[in-house]
């Protein structure tokens, strides 16, 4: 039995998703894998978690330097080198299945070369892809009982979302998931843009005590790469077994996600919050009060010479095959 | 080599060049630079590892309060205000001995409230307080190790960056920990003022200028006359003006305590104004100033920030979890490593760093013994400070000697002025560990 | 307070003599001031669109998007264009105990030969940085990445790294300048003059 060794990278601690499935999940099941399949190797991994080696957002440089062989790339904060990646956030009210994104990313990657072309200047092979916000909600200090509620509202997101509230008249506050908190707690936002995991892992009840559904939808956030010249000295068996727990992470995630989601609400009812539902009405109103924002990304894409017209129908199709409750065809 | 032999060689390294004279931020980068070199013989490896650090080791929205609340303390010496709240301070402590350090530790515990960055603390009470107590005839150490010391009030009385990434870091609730900020932050405030009324009595030589060997720093007193109450309440009012901007626009939901170093710098600068103490022409001078200030500390930020990143390249942080493991120790051993650790580590990295790097190994280890994590979190969050006052690499300690403005103080002075506090926190550490439940005021009573 | 010490002074904390090389030094000189004005109009610009944001959003419910992407390219130009100037100044944070005993009991040549000694990793250090920057502006520039989200506020990020890279380079000079200085100073003739 030969051991390889393999440095994984991310800017955020075991106490968020992503590392926490990491470490559930792609690395023990990547030794298991190896284990089944003969035992000829095992990886041994050397942590580089919560920030000691790269910020997050930083884990792209650091692998594609190669301080680090594998990271955790969060492809939501790079969409000016990775806008391809943007894609769930172009199309929001698709779907809260966020296996179901996974997968149709994984096929759209395989289907498309564009998708492994863009991780070439950054000199590494993307694994799979996952996310953590299964169903963007509204947290917020005072209950939102309608859309018209939003009205007027100071709302706070990681940016590109901002967009989906805007034209409902709320006034984007720029945060990140560290000030969410802070920024609601001191009367600087009135709710926050966040996904229900977030709620309850890094405790926005406390803050928000109220929860409105906006069926907003998920969107793929994070992928696993693997810096090329360390790839290229695995062998083939560590390449597969690394490649299927990747797979196998962006499932875990997906599930680990729906089920805190589905607990944010009980925790908030529990907090004394309100939980509110948006009607389909409302929710249809909504999505058309939106530019066509899947439109200018397509667009933008295509000026490079990438065929996003083609990916983006052929996702949009996907979600409605697996009977996702898409109340806007962004294809269109 | 294992990574705790490279960080080990890599400590020695860096606190010889930086007794010997190098600039500090030099050393750490140098010294991890060859660290990398030899670790993975890449001299490619090495320099990626610099550039990155160099490149977003700042880059984030937190270290911008840096110039801000910098901006804000330098407006606010030139307007006066410092001055005046001092001598309204005068006013009612004169008659207690060290009666201005009091005020000192008061004001900061106040601008606590305020700032959540040690720094900038810091950074505004040198230009504020320093003067203001060589005026009194207190001793320059004793001036400057009151301003570091009580700068770190600024990252334990809530708002507080070290108690946010600790929250975000272990997934407490950050509410809660700025809670169980309060309680130590007062009793730190408590020891402080007892230390420093005790050092008054028993070696006034420490507190006060004896042999006046500063008195050509001090400005003419003001006649000697006392004060009435009218000019109390006119002296302070623009500083009671400035607090209640600041401290009101935070907690009345207008602004974060980051925005704060902003609003007050805006704030400064019309009460300057209004005063007519501030001409283009200083203001001016004060940008500049400003720049100078916050890039010797953001480079000192950067410098350490390779130097983690070095160690965690090395694998250090694993090889400690593993090392720490393997000793199967009681409870208060684990504790006793772990504060030994963070104050040794305090001497050469940056809090927010040994935070990054302990924590995540400590943490799992002391809640297995049914450990309170928010307890710990303020135990981290004390211990880490304690390095913002030892040398080598002490960040206040940095701040107050940049933001002086009279040569003749040197570093060594403030590092030695700011021992005695450095002392005293290592005791409230103590009382913590010992009574866990200091860490909550509702529990105090 | 008074202002006296803040900007005209050269002679603070062992300040130096600059090796005149003519019109070559004075170009270098300008640029360093230069580029320390443009990092003071980066701090007010700082303080002007925080103060915007945070007044824009409390009375007119209009937040002023891209405060936190300028914030944060902000602290980072400024560095970058105040630290040439910062370490001519003898403003990078050093502790010259030894150093002052030396020069206090005589023993100057081992002071001078030290001090070249740091200057120089000091250039090295800024070179290294330097080196590895090249390559990132470079790829900014060509790559058009931008800090910030489309549609809400974007901000390209090669104005950014160029700064860093001329902010190395001038710095790294910097302390080239002052090692030869202190190398200088090791002969008869140029011992006339303070070190740092
Ligand atoms: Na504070
Ligand atoms: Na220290």
């Amino acid at each position: 039995q030969e051991t390889v060794q393999a440095s994984i990278v991310s800017g955020f601690s075991p106490s968020v998703a992503v590392v926490k499935i990491m470490q559930e999940v792609f690395m023990p099941r990547t030794n298991e894998i190896l284990a089944e399949n003969g035992n000829n190797y095992q990886v041994e991994w050397q942590e580089a978690f919560s920030g000691t080696l790269a910020k997050p957002g930083g884990e792209l440089e650091a692998v594609e330097t190669g301080l680090a062989d594998v990271g955790a790339i969060v492809t939501a904060i790079h969409s000016d080198k990775l806008p391809l990646y943007s894609i769930g956030y172009v199309t929001p009210f698709t779907t809260t299945d966020l296996v179901l994104i996974h997968e149709v990313m994984d096929d759209l990657t395989e289907e498309y070369p564009a998708f492994r072309e863009s991780w070439e200047p950054f000199n590494q092979v993307p694994l799979s892809v996952s996310g953590i916000g299964d169903n963007y909600i509204l947290c917020s200090r005072e209950p939102i009982e309608s859309t018209d509620d939003i009205d007027g509202l100071k709302v706070t997101g990681i940016g590109p979302n901002l967009r989906w509230v805007q034209p409902m008249g709320a006034a984007g506050v720029n945060g990140s998931l560290g000030d969410f908190y802070q920024l609601v707690e001191t009367g600087v936002a009135d709710a926050m843009l966040v996904w229900g995991e977030a709620v309850v892992s890094l405790k926005y009840y406390e803050v928000c005590s109220n929860y409105y559904d906006a069926r907003l939808g998920g969107a793929n956030a994070y992928v696993i790469s693997v810096n090329q010249q360390a790839w290229d000295s695995y062998p083939e068996e560590v390449q597969q077994a690394m490649t299927t727990a990747a797979q196998e992470f962006g499932v875990a995630i997906g599930e680990f996600s729906h089920e805190m989601g589905a607990k944010a609400r009980e925790i908030v009812k529990e907090n004394g919050g309100q939980v509110t539902e948006i009607t389909d009405e409302e929710r249809e109103a909504w999505a058309e009060t939106l530019p066509d924002i899947a439109g200018e990304w397509a667009g933008r894409l295509e000026e490079q010479g990438i065929p996003a017209e083609a990916i983006l129908d052929d996702y949009m199709q996907a979600m409605r095959d697996a009977g996702a409750p898409a109340v806007r065809d962004w294809d269109e | 080599m294992t990574g705790l032999e490279i960080g080990l060689i890599s400590v020695l390294a860096i606190v010889a060049l930086i007794y010997a004279g190098m600039h500090v931020g030099i050393a750490l980068s140098l010294v991890s630079f060859v660290s990398v070199v030899l670790q993975k013989s890449s001299f490619g490896l090495a320099t990626k590892l610099l550039t990155l650090a160099a490149v977003d080791g700042i880059a984030n929205q937190t270290f911008a309060v840096i110039p801000l609340f910098v901006l804000m303390g330098l407006i606010m010496s030139d307007a006066d205000v410092g001055r005046d709240s001092f001598e309204v301070g005068d006013f009612f402590l004169r008659r207690i001995r060290g009666g201005l350090g009091l005020a000192t530790i008061g004001a900061n515990a106040v601008f606590a409230a305020v700032t959540g960055v040690s720094i900038a603390s810091a950074a505004v009470f040198t230009k504020v307080a320093v003067p203001e107590m060589l005026r009194y005839g207190y001793n320059p150490r004793f001036a400057v190790g009151a301003v570091a010391g009580s700068s770190v009030l600024g990252m334990l009385i809530p708002p507080s960056i070290l108690l946010i990434i600790y929250g975000i870091l272990t997934e407490q609730s950050i509410g809660q920990m700025f809670f169980a900020g309060i309680g130590p932050g007062l009793l730190l405030t408590a020891v402080y003022c007892i230390g420093i009324v005790g050092m008054a009595f028993l070696m006034p030589g420490y507190v006060y200028d004896l042999k006046n060997r500063f008195a050509d720093l001090h400005v003419p007193q003001d006649s000697g006359r006392e004060l009435t109450w009218t000019e109390v309440a006119i002296k302070m009012v623009p500083l009671l003006a400035l607090i209640f901007v600041v401290l009101g626009g935070i907690y009345g939901g207008v602004m974060t305590p980051t925005e704060a170093g902003a609003v007050g710098a805006l704030g400064a600068l019309v009460i300057a104004i209004a005063r007519r103490r501030i001409t283009l022409r200083s203001f001016w001078n004060t940008m500049l100033e400003t720049g100078r200030i916050t890039a010797s500390v953001c480079f000192l930020i950067i410098a350490a920030t390779m130097y983690s990143r070095s160690l965690a390249l090395a694998g250090m942080p694993m090889d400690i979890a593993q090392a720490v493991n393997a000793l199967d120790a009681q409870f208060g051993m684990v504790l006793l490593i772990y504060i030994i650790a963070l104050l040794l580590l305090g001497t050469i990295l940056d809090s927010v760093s040994i935070l990054l790097i302990m924590v995540p190994i400590f943490l799992p280890v002391v809640e297995a013994f049914g450990a309170d994590p928010v307890w710990f979190g303020i135990l981290s969050v004390i211990g880490v400070e304690v390095g913002l006052l030892t040398p080598p690499l002490g960040l206040a300690c940095f701040v107050v000697k940049g933001c002086l403005d009279d040569k003749r103080i040197t570093l060594v002075d403030v590092f030695l002025g700011a021992l005695p506090f450095a002392l005293m926190m290592v005791f409230v550490l103590i009382l913590i560990s010992v009574w866990p439940h200091l860490v909550y005021i509702n529990q105090w009573f | 307070m008074t202002d006296q010490n803040r900007d005209t002074n050269e002679t603070d904390g062992g300040e130096i003599s600059r090796p005149d090389l003519g019109p070559l030094s004075r170009g270098f000189g300008t640029t360093v001031v230069g580029m320390d004005i443009l990092g003071a109009l980066v701090v007010l610009g700082m303080m002007i669109v925080v103060n915007l944001d945070v007044f824009g959003r409390w009375l007119f419910n209009a937040p002023f998007q891209g405060t936190v992407e300028l914030s944060e390219m902000g602290i980072v130009a400024m560095v970058y264009l105040q630290i040439a100037l910062t370490i001519r100044k003898g403003r990078l944070t050093r502790a010259d105990t030894l150093l002052s005993f030396l020069a206090r009991t005589g023993r100057d040549r081992i002071g001078f030969v030290l001090r070249a000694a740091f200057n120089l990793s000091g250039t090295a250090v800024f070179a290294i940085i330097a080196y590895g920057q090249f390559p990132r502006l470079i790829a900014s520039y060509n790559g058009g990445y931008f800090k910030g989200n489309v549609g809400v506020f974007t901000a390209p990020v090669w104005p950014l790294d160029t700064i860093i890279l001329i902010g190395s380079i001038f710095a790294s000079l910097q302390f080239l300048g002052l090692a030869i200085s202190n190398i200088r100073n090791l002969t008869p003739r140029g011992r006339a003059t303070e070190s740092s």
